[in-house]
């Protein structure tokens, strides 16, 4: 693999950065594999990775029916945190963010990890109260979190409106989470998965399964037909789609989750700031850009693209917390498909289905969960049992009954 | 903005209207097993294609009703008042 | 009155006898009612008006419309800012602030011209390749002043906005020669029609060309009533 650095950026210069090598190969797809992992968002890519890295398992393909990054990973807005209420999360979302932070080094890929913080505001001594059992929990489950009086936060966002028709009466920050770059995260795990030997196959859409007896031997897809011993299906959105093909049902919706930025401006907010009432959630990228981000748009829709009451509750709500930015263009918006679970967490591990393995339902907060999603399924898979990070996020969860959450203890999902 | 024709009020704009879920979820007796009650609470069709869900016109009439919309294109194919039965829709529609 | 080196002395659509003041980075120009910013600054020999993004290169005003690029401008100050302003829709008002966006110490001669020395150096997606060690962080601050076009207002917006539920039979996009002729039949069939256009006048490109269309002399700017000769009664222009 090419080395990416200063001193490689100072030598192609003087060659007219003819030399450089295309960051991955786009494979023809084979006949057959050991693991073909379907989908090539950052989970999938991510997965295909670790199992070369960490397991040595290379010969991998990673099937995209429209291009690497094109889905979910491509349309969010980059947040990346782990200040979760229950242990469960605590523990995988916190193994994500440490692996974010030497994700860059590990992968020669500038992946942009800004720990700018992640705010979340309280505006009733009620809501107050509530941070401060969020805080607690995320402090006794190790991870970083921090309780701020307003001075606190008029010191670290003094654009921010105080006099909002819910006043900010306190709030909790975890310092460690922050920003990174979407397009870098997919693009890094793609060139080192591909390095090692992974295929990555785009515009290659799976039809169907095949199938002997209760387990999958391989897929028929636009490309042709491949055998796997091992499937993962790493499709979000269309995990329900996906899975009935294979036989397997999931309690999944999919909703349009719309994301939209602003013209890029010089620096003005440097932490990402939350509030649940308010209901929006708003940073500016390195690039400049005010970024904002709400809640899904609340019907079925696999159509990536939202609608028109969300896009001005989002932006009537970003006003309400900085009216300064009034007189800022929109300049982009868009949405993904999210699959949401009954309990907004996700669903990971092994199938009624021998061979197939299902890394889904992560809704609105599937970006920072990327590293530790790839590192737990790269594990599940190699070794045909959960990893002990996700062994609560399994189908079985929804019968049992031992569901997880999120949504209602911390009053946020994702 | 997505236009739905409320059955009584005729077709008004989205922000009129509550979305109930999906329809003809059918409610198991208590003596059914577990894995029949997660699939009531949990599982559901969630189709990428004509899906029949529920609308409430909040604003308007406030009365609900069922409806069969696309959930890749968002054209709202029919709409019929709760209680009846979800006829197929035939592919010519498209 | 001082028209500006560049100015004719007659023609187009603006009023030579009533002149407004201006400032541009600081500096007096004088412009004619029914100038837009940009035609005020050419006229006036002002050719540098911002920077390139990545290489500081000096850029001027490249359009006469909505698709210009260059010449992005912050418009007043303060609380009433409007950062990244196309020149070229911003129309003249006396008394008006403008200010480059880019550029230190000035737009005219920038420091960091000095980048587009290094030009090869930045290949696309260079931050991708480097920055990684000791962290981001370290370069963070640095490339983030660089990036941004306009600065944003830090004060409340003191203005307030109107929200406007329209209806309407036929809505026309555009008010050319085409959208007005469009607009005219349906009133004339009775419909209620909307003409909107993105410019402060109707007549979209005959307001240049030469000539006169049906007898009206669109350049003079006719007024909306008397189009055509015919009645715009049941017809909203915006």
């Amino acid at each position: 693999m090419q080395r990416y650095s200063f001193w490689s950026l100072l030598q192609h210069s003087f060659t007219g950065n003819s030399g450089w090598q295309a960051a991955w190969r786009n494979a023809p797809l084979r006949s057959s594999y050991d693991v073909v992992i379907v989908g090539g968002g950052g989970h999938g890519l991510a997965t295909a990775y670790y199992l070369a890295r960490k397991h040595g398992i290379r010969s991998v393909a990673v099937l995209e029916k429209g291009w690497i990054g094109g889905g979910n990973s491509g349309r969010n807005t980059q947040v990346t945190r782990s200040n979760y209420f229950y242990p469960e999360s605590s523990a995988f979302f916190d193994h994500s963010l440490k692996l974010y932070e030497g994700l860059g080094r590990e992968l020669n890929f500038n992946v942009m990890l800004s720990q700018r913080g992640h705010m979340v505001l309280a505006h009733s001594a009620h809501e107050l109260d509530m941070c401060r059992r969020w805080m607690n929990s995320i402090v006794m489950n190790g991870v970083d979190a921090i309780m701020l009086t307003p001075e606190e936060i008029r010191r670290r966002v003094p654009i921010l409106n105080f006099r909002a028709r819910y006043p900010v009466v306190g709030g909790f920050i975890q310092p460690r989470a922050g920003i990174s770059r979407h397009d870098a995260v997919v693009w890094g795990y793609a060139r080192s998965a591909s390095a090692l030997g992974v295929d990555i196959v785009q515009g290659c859409e799976v039809n169907g399964f095949l199938r002997s007896g209760d387990r999958v031997t391989g897929l028929e897809t636009s490309r042709g037909r491949v055998s796997a011993e091992r499937i993962v299906l790493s499709v979000a959105g269309n995990s329900t789609v996906l899975a009935n093909r294979a036989g397997l049902r999931l309690p999944l919706t999919t909703m349009a989750l719309q994301a939209m930025v602003s013209e890029p401006v010089k620096p003005v907010l440097n932490t990402l700031v939350m509030s649940a009432v308010i209901h929006v959630y708003v940073s500016q990228s390195d690039r400049g850009e005010i970024v904002l981000g709400a809640g899904a748009d609340g019907y079925h829709s696999y159509a990536q693209r939202g609608g028109v009451p969300q896009l001005r509750n989002t932006v009537a709500a970003a006003l309400e917390l900085f009216p300064c930015f009034s007189r800022l263009r929109l300049m982009r918006q868009w949405a993904g498909a999210v699959d949401i679970t009954p309990d907004t967490t996700p669903i990971m591990g092994l199938t009624p289905v021998s061979g197939l393995y299902i890394n889904c339902g992560w809704g609105t907060g599937g970006y920072k969960a990327i590293p530790a999603g790839g590192d737990t399924m790269a594990y599940t898979v190699a070794h045909n049992r959960p990893h002990h990070l996700i062994a609560p996020f399994s189908l079985e969860r929804f019968t049992s009954g031992a569901l997880i959450d999120e949504g209602a203890a911390a009053g946020v999902a994702h | 903005m997505l236009q739905i024709e409320c059955p009584y009020c005729g077709v008004r704009d989205e922000q009129e209207f509550t979305f109930g879920g999906p329809s003809h979820v059918e409610r198991p007796t208590p003596e059914c097993s577990d894995e029949v009650w997660t699939a009531y609470l949990y599982f559901r069709e969630n189709a990428r294609g004509p899906h029949a869900e529920r609308w409430c016109h909040s604003f308007g009439c406030g009365q609900w009703f069922n409806a069969v919309r696309d959930t890749v294109t968002h054209v709202f194919h029919r709409v019929y008042a709760i209680g009846e039965a979800r006829r197929e829709l035939e592919e010519s529609r498209q | 009155m001082k028209a500006g080196p560049y100015r004719l002395p007659s023609g187009g659509l603006i009023d030579r006898s009533n002149a407004l003041g201006f400032t541009f980075n600081g500096r007096p120009f004088t412009g004619f009612s029914g100038d837009t910013l940009a035609a005020a600054l050419l006229a006036n020999g002002v050719r540098t008006v911002s920077r390139s993004m990545k290489f500081h290169r000096p850029r001027g005003v490249y359009s006469c419309g909505l698709e210009e690029p260059n010449a992005l401008v912050c418009i007043g100050e303060g609380a009433h800012a409007i950062p990244s302003a196309r020149a070229t829709m911003v129309p003249l008002l006396d008394g008006l602030v403008a200010r480059s966006q880019s550029g230190w110490p000035g737009v005219r001669f920038d420091v960091l011209r000095l980048l587009d020395v290094f030009a090869p150096l930045f290949a696309a997606g260079f931050y991708n390749k480097t920055f990684m060690w000791p962290s981001w962080h370290w370069f963070e601050p640095a490339i983030r002043r660089l990036a941004g076009l306009g600065a944003s207002p830090t004060l409340k917006d003191p203005s307030r906005y109107d929200m406007r539920n329209g209806h309407c039979d036929l809505l026309v996009v555009g008010g050319g020669v085409a959208g007005m002729s469009a607009a005219l039949a349906a009133g004339r069939r009775g419909l209620r029609v909307w003409l909107v256009d993105q410019d402060a006048m109707l007549g979209g490109h005959a307001r240049w060309c030469r000539g006169r269309v049906r007898g009206a002399d669109l350049r003079a700017g006719a007024p909306e009533a008397t189009l055509y000769g015919g009645s715009t009664a049941g017809t909203e222009i915006h």
